[in-house]
């Protein structure tokens, strides 16, 4: 057994046991876009950030590949926590603003404002797909293609796979699949939580012909995180 | 196997094969005459009878040539060993078929790091990776077709189209990029019709950019083929163009019966004037010291017999004549003859194996003769 701190509380855990696994067993809630139980790991989206205690410095590492180890001090919402992970999801609305899975994620962390230049992109190249892919469905007819800006997901030669057994399983996981809520500016990526309505969500049948992000109610959740920032 | 090798038609040789055929049985039997310097058909040897020296005859056309023999001394009678690996050989690649892919899995093994060095030579015996070669190959080993596609397609080693016989590399890294990178492949794609990544409809150059060739200071860096183009301006792309299409003729003539390579030595001291670490026309160039007027300098000749190229470190006027001496003992190289081309002056170089080429002192002229009656082992 291997004895850490997370958030201040003692737990023991299991030799290879992950900092996202033991910090969900304690109750802490950490984020994740590219970890599905079952999968293994792959630490491409960071969303999962935590700050860990390593020779008296402090470091950021991605929890869903971080192993714990022998009194290791731990941090899952710390302030440079925090503000990391704002700002890794403010790059990820600008890569892929469609997606109703980064756009809760951020109105969840209060990600109010839109610095960069929008792409348009319709994956993360998290990765999802392709273990799913290979290890669930033990096909592997996706994968990664090229490199750098060109990289891709995909089929070789962009052919139907003859291993694809067209299961679906890619699209269950993907976080950049399901569309978000555009609420009446499709261009906005921002979540306006129907534009924090005062009083909140009772003007919602207004929009009931869109799909609304609302869900469990992310206004309620903005509320929720405020006080965070002031918490230090 | 056979099929490996092309033998040149050739008219002649029809004859003397014809005349002979009474004398030798098989062609096991060629092969174990062993090549024509002690070759035992000294009586028939139609080679020998004309007074020529030869180290390889062309009743051999058909044998595979033992390695005993220098690439360098593969007289002209259109023998050309199977093109190895990284030599640009001809045009036409062969196909990779099953055999070969097993050929190549045997040889590269299945351990770690196999995949690669497997495309690697699939890639350099084809020029690029075939789809059908890497769906055999994934057929053969398992090893599923997207991992070999993300391997092909992550590494730019690779390919997954045909290239051209020659690559130009335009660096757009940061340091190349601000001094005007943009513009010369702006200028490339103009004057070669393609986009980065593209191949010219002749099959001669494929443009591509890279991000640093490691030489920033000298930048904007250029490679087209074998050379680096240092400080390129748009001006000069029209220039590097000829220089690498020229190599171009080069690899051309490489198939060429009528240019075939030697080796010389200085015919005072003996040593060899061969200089590997500089390659002209794809071969080891002769290296001499030429003094015009009061200046002397390193020259360098192609050793193609044939080519005529010579690279000067400095310029010399055009139809000057300069007086050439071995860079070792620093003895002139004067003969006697006289250029058949202009009359001048002639440097004689003695060719290793036996023989004597001789090289017009004159700058520009290409005159050259080459006589292997002489010195026959
Ligand atoms: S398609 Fe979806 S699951 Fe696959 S890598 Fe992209 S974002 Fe991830
Ligand atoms: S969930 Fe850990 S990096 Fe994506
Ligand atoms: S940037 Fe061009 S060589 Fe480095």
């Amino acid at each position: 057994m291997i004895n850490l701190k997370i958030n201040g509380l003692n737990v023991s855990v299991e030799k290879g046991t992950t900092l996202l696994e033991a910090s969900r067993f304690l109750g802490f809630p950490i984020p994740t876009l590219c970890h599905v139980d079952g999968l293994s790991p792959y630490g491409a989206c960071r969303v999962c950030t935590v700050e860990i205690m390593e020779n008296s410095k402090s470091r950021l590492v991605t929890s869903c590949t971080y192993p714990a180890t022998e009194g290791l001090q731990v941090r899952t919402a710390s302030s440079r926590v925090i503000s990391a992970r704002k700002m890794i999801l403010e790059l990820l609305l600008a890569s892929c603003p469609q997606s109703k899975k980064i756009q809760d994620l951020a109105s969840a962390y209060g990600v109010r404002r839109q610095r960069f230049r929008q792409e348009y992109e319709d994956c993360i190249l998290c990765g999802l797909c392709v273990r799913m892919c290979e290890e669930q469905m033990m096909a592997k007819a996706i994968g990664f293609r090229g490199r750098g800006e060109g990289r891709s997901i995909g089929t070789p030669y962009d052919r139907k796979s003859e291993v694809c057994r067209t299961c679906g399983g890619c699209m269950y996981v993907c976080p950049a699949c399901q569309l978000r809520c555009t609420f009446n500016q499709a261009e906005n990526p921002i979540c306006g939580a129907c534009e924090n309505l005062s009083p909140p969500c009772l003007e919602k049948d207004n929009y009931d012909d869109m799909m609304c992000s609302m869900s469990p109610c992310l206004a309620c959740e903005i509320k929720q995180y405020e006080p965070l920032k002031g918490e230090k | 196997m056979g099929s490996e090798y092309t033998a040149a038609p050739d008219a002649e040789s029809g004859t003397s094969r014809g005349d002979r055929a009474d004398d030798l049985t098989t062609p096991e039997e060629d092969i174990r005459l062993g090549i024509c310097s002690n070759c035992s058909n000294l009586e028939t040897c139609s080679y020998r009878t004309l007074g020529q020296a030869v180290w390889y005859c062309e009743e051999y056309s058909l044998a595979p040539l033992p390695a005993l023999i220098p690439d360098t001394l593969l007289p002209p009678f259109g023998i050309k060993r199977f093109p190895g690996k990284g030599e640009a050989a001809g045009r036409k690649r062969p196909e990779l078929e099953a055999d070969d892919i097993d050929a190549i899995l045997q040889r590269q093994g299945t351990g770690t790091g196999w995949l690669i060095a497997v495309l690697e030579e699939i890639q350099s015996a084809a020029g690029y990776l075939p789809e059908k070669a890497l769906r055999m190959v994934s057929e053969k080993t398992g090893r599923p077709m997207v991992d070999l596609y993300g391997i092909a397609t992550f590494y730019r080693y690779f390919s997954l189209k045909p290239r051209g016989r020659h690559t130009i590399s335009v660096c757009q890294g940061t340091a190349c990029h601000v001094r005007g990178a943009p513009a010369l492949v702006d200028e490339f794609k103009r004057q070669l019709n393609v986009k980065p990544g593209e191949t010219t409809a002749d099959g001669a150059i494929t443009l591509e950019t890279v991000n640093c060739l490691g030489a920033c200071a000298l930048g904007p860096i250029v490679v087209g083929g074998d050379r680096y183009f240092s400080r390129v301006e748009a001006i000069k792309v029209r220039d590097i163009l000829k220089k690498v299409r020229n190599e171009s003729r080069t690899k051309d003539i490489e198939g060429d019966p009528r240019f075939f390579p030697i080796a010389v030595r200085c015919p005072l001291c003996s040593r060899s004037l061969m200089d590997p670490g500089l390659l002209i026309d794809g071969h080891p160039s002769v290296r001499l010291t030429a003094a015009y007027g009061e200046d002397r300098q390193t020259i360098r000749f192609s050793s193609l017999y044939g080519s005529g190229a010579v690279e000067y470190e400095r310029e010399i006027p055009v139809d000057a004549e300069t007086v050439l001496s071995c860079p070792y003992c620093a003895g002139t190289l004067e003969g006697e003859s006289s250029c058949p081309e202009c009359g001048n002056s002639m440097a004689p170089l003695h060719v290793e194996g036996g023989g004597l080429v001789q090289i017009c002192t004159r700058r520009g002229c290409k005159g050259h003769t080459l006589d292997l009656t002489l010195d026959y082992f």
